[in-house]
Formats: C-alpha cells, structure tokens, sequence
C-alpha cells in the first residue's frame, strides 16, 4: 500500500504540493496565483508513477478546482456557479491554513526535546499490598462468577450460503443464437422456460439484443402474450 | 492544624506520580474543585524558583521536573529519548496541539493526505492521546497528551507560543462557518 512505502517521507499531498507551487515562486494565495501554477500542478499528478490509492481523490479533487480557476482566468465572463465559487473560496482557505500550521509546527519543533520535564512512575517506592475488599465471601464469588459466565459470548454458526451464479448477457445471447438457428421458430416461452427471475430478465434482454442485431425476428399478438422468435 | 491545602496536594502529587484528575484530588481532600483549583495555583506560583514544576492539561495535574533540571536528569534517567520528528509527524502534532481535540478526517483535511498511520505512530509513542467523539461515537477525536507537554517542556498548554492567538482565530472562523452553514 503506497501511503506506508518507504518514500512517505518526500510523498507530497495535494495541498502541501500545492502550497510549495505557489511558495517557490513567492507568489501570494489567490485565484490569479493557483490559476499560474495550475499546469505545473497537473504536471506533477501525471508524472507520479502510480496515483497513491489513498490520496487519489484528494488529488483530482483540487485538481478540478484548479481547472476551475485556470478557465475562469482564460474566460473571464466565465460565469460560475455558486458551488463553484464555494469550492475555490475552500481551496483558497484550505492552503492558508495548512500554511498557518506549517507556521505553528515550527514551535513545536524548536521546542521539542529541548528540556523536558520528567515525573515520578506512578506510586514508586510504594510497597504493594493486598487490601481484602468488603462483604467477599465465597457466596459472592460463585455468584460473580455465575454472572460472567453468562455473558461469556457464544461461539456463534454463522449461517453458510453460496453465492448465486451470475448469468453473463453474452452467454445467453449466445445460447438463444444457437437454439433459434437450431429450431427455426421458437417461442419467447419456450426459450425461457424453467428459467428463475434473474434468468428469465436475462434471456429478455438477449432476445431484443438479437432481434437488434437482425438475428432473428420477434412478433407478439397482444399484450402479455407469447412472443414467437423467428430466425430472420 | 489548619489544613494547608498546596501542600496537601504537593505530597499527593509527589507520591502518586503520573497525572491526576483534579476532581480525585478534591474529593481525596473533602474539598471542592474550585477549591483544588485555587490551592492549585498557590502551589504553582510557589514552585516557580524550585525544581519542581506543576504541569496542567484539561483536568489533569502532575509533578514534574524544572525545565532548566531537564540535561542533569537526563543524565540520571537515561531515557532512551529520540527527539527527532518527521514531517509528517511534526505536521499532524502541531494541528492536534493547536486546533484539537479534533477527528482524523478533519485532520487529513488540513494536510490533504490521510493521517492514519502518523496518528497511530503518535499514540504508540504516547504523544497524543484519543477518546470517542462526543458528538459522533464512530469517530475518535485526537488531542495532545501529558506527555507531550512534558517533552515541549511546557507546563500548560497555552504556554505555546501563539496559542491563545490561534485558538481565538480559529473560535470565530468556526463561528462564521456555522453562521453561514445557517
């Protein structure tokens, strides 16, 4: 799973991507500053070997947004729709507070280690004894006892079933093929008949596919009547 | 004898060691929180030019170590101790320290990318710590543990540099959010 290869370290998420697009060129975080890097943006994304599985939305997502803003600058009477000035006021946002935190970390980082506090382990030095608890008497035992037993779970038979067989389109056209050119003329309810519910739509479909493709030709006399199959 | 609670609680904190929840305190001491709270203080201002420092977070107080000890009890306690962090790591513990307690999603959110197993790392190393969401029990929320308060060598955690700034900043854009979600 990519997200724990070796190479996390220089893995760069979208907008941590996106916001060292815009910082190498000091640009500041706007609609005119993401639309300039948009493209090398895009460049990136195609040239990773594989899209990481985990990260692959997130990536396309800021990736429309960026089209978004990229057409929007090209067109400027571009008109947008509310939720499209939404999702780029967001992404907008979204950079400027990881790059607040980028800020911040770097406490977190200039303090770390430096001088820490130590505490006591818990009790040391503090000798271990037995304390009897109150109103323990064997009775109180065996009925403690009782009681988790019972709430012991069960091993549990969980019940088996097969999964059904899933019937291919193109094998029953197939199979209507055959049985037509073999009987000539045939019935809808000849065709289908024994057949269970899932079978039966499927076998339906496969005739209108056949009657599609000039294969054979179907005629119904009134509704919800037999469909004679004639082979064309 | 007048009950001279700082010094009460200093003794409780010396022997049990870990953190304690402040409400344990009060009820050990048959006073109220507020009370504790109050002695809690006192004992704080006291232990400014000693050795010994208070450290609090939400409701948990503990003993420790005065930061400027920390190089000669290393020496003693030998603590295997890396203080290297990676990016990633580094990253995901600044939003929990600084926009927590908050969930994974919202954090994969701020970084773009998914967090699980910084986070993980982070709570095998005890540097955050996580609870079930209040508001939605399938999530878990993240927030900074004793622990690293102690390796910030921190006592509090608004002791951070910009945290005040920061959370106030954060409270009205939330505020805004939710006016606008309206």
């Amino acid at each position: 799973m990519p997200s724990y290869s070796v190479t996390t370290e220089q893995f760069k998420g979208p907008i941590d991507l996106l916001l060292n697009l815009i910082e190498e060129r000091k640009f500041s975080i706007n609609a005119i500053s993401l639309a300039a890097v948009a493209n090398q943006y895009l460049d990136y994304v195609r040239s990773l070997p594989e899209l990481p599985r985990a990260e692959a939305a997130s990536f396309l997502v800021v990736a429309s947004t960026l089209l978004l803003i990229k057409s929007k600058s090209l067109l400027p009477s571009l008109e947008l729709t509310g939720e499209e000035e939404e999702s780029i006021g967001d992404l907008e946002r979204r950079l400027k507070l990881y790059r607040r935190f980028k800020e911040l970390s770097v406490h977190v980082q200039s303090l770390y280690g430096k001088n820490v506090l130590y505490g006591r382990e818990a009790f040391s030095g503090v000798s271990v004894g037995f304390v009897e608890p109150k109103g323990i008497d064997a009775k109180a035992l065996y009925s403690a006892l009782g009681s988790l037993i019972k709430i012991l779970p069960l091993a549990k038979d969980i019940p088996e079933k097969t999964v059904a067989n899933v019937i291919k389109l193109e094998d029953k056209i197939n199979e209507l093929c055959e049985r037509v050119s073999v009987a000539v003329k045939t019935s809808f309810r000849e065709l289908a008949k024994g057949e269970n519910k899932m079978t039966l739509i499927v076998s339906f479909l496969a005739l209108l596919e056949l009657v599609k493709r000039g294969v054979v030709d179907a005629k119904q006399e009134g509704s919800f009547s037999n469909i004679e199959v004639l082979k064309s | 004898m007048e009950m001279n609670l700082p010094n009460i609680i200093e003794a409780v904190l010396f022997v049990h060691g870990e953190s304690m929840n402040i409400s344990r305190l009060a009820k050990l001491t048959k006073k109220s929180e507020s009370e504790a709270l109050e002695a809690l203080e006192v004992l704080g201002k006291r232990l400014e030019d000693r050795g010994l420092r208070l450290i609090k977070k939400e409701n948990e107080v503990m003993l420790s170590t005065a930061p400027e000890t920390s190089l000669f009890v290393q020496e003693l306690v030998k603590e295997e101790f890396s203080g290297k962090l990676t990016r990633a790591t580094l990253e995901t513990l600044a939003i929990v320290v600084y926009h927590g307690p908050l969930s994974r999603p919202d954090i994969d959110f701020i970084r773009g990318v998914n967090s699980s197993f910084t986070l993980r790392n982070l709570l095998v190393s005890g540097l955050v710590e996580r609870e079930i969401g209040p508001k939605d029990k399938r999530t878990f929320i993240y927030s900074p543990s004793m622990r690293f308060l102690q390796y910030l060598g921190i006592p509090r955690l608004d002791s951070l540099p910009e945290y005040n700034e920061f959370r106030s900043t954060l409270a009205e854009f939330l505020k805004q959010n939710n006016q606008e979600e309206k």
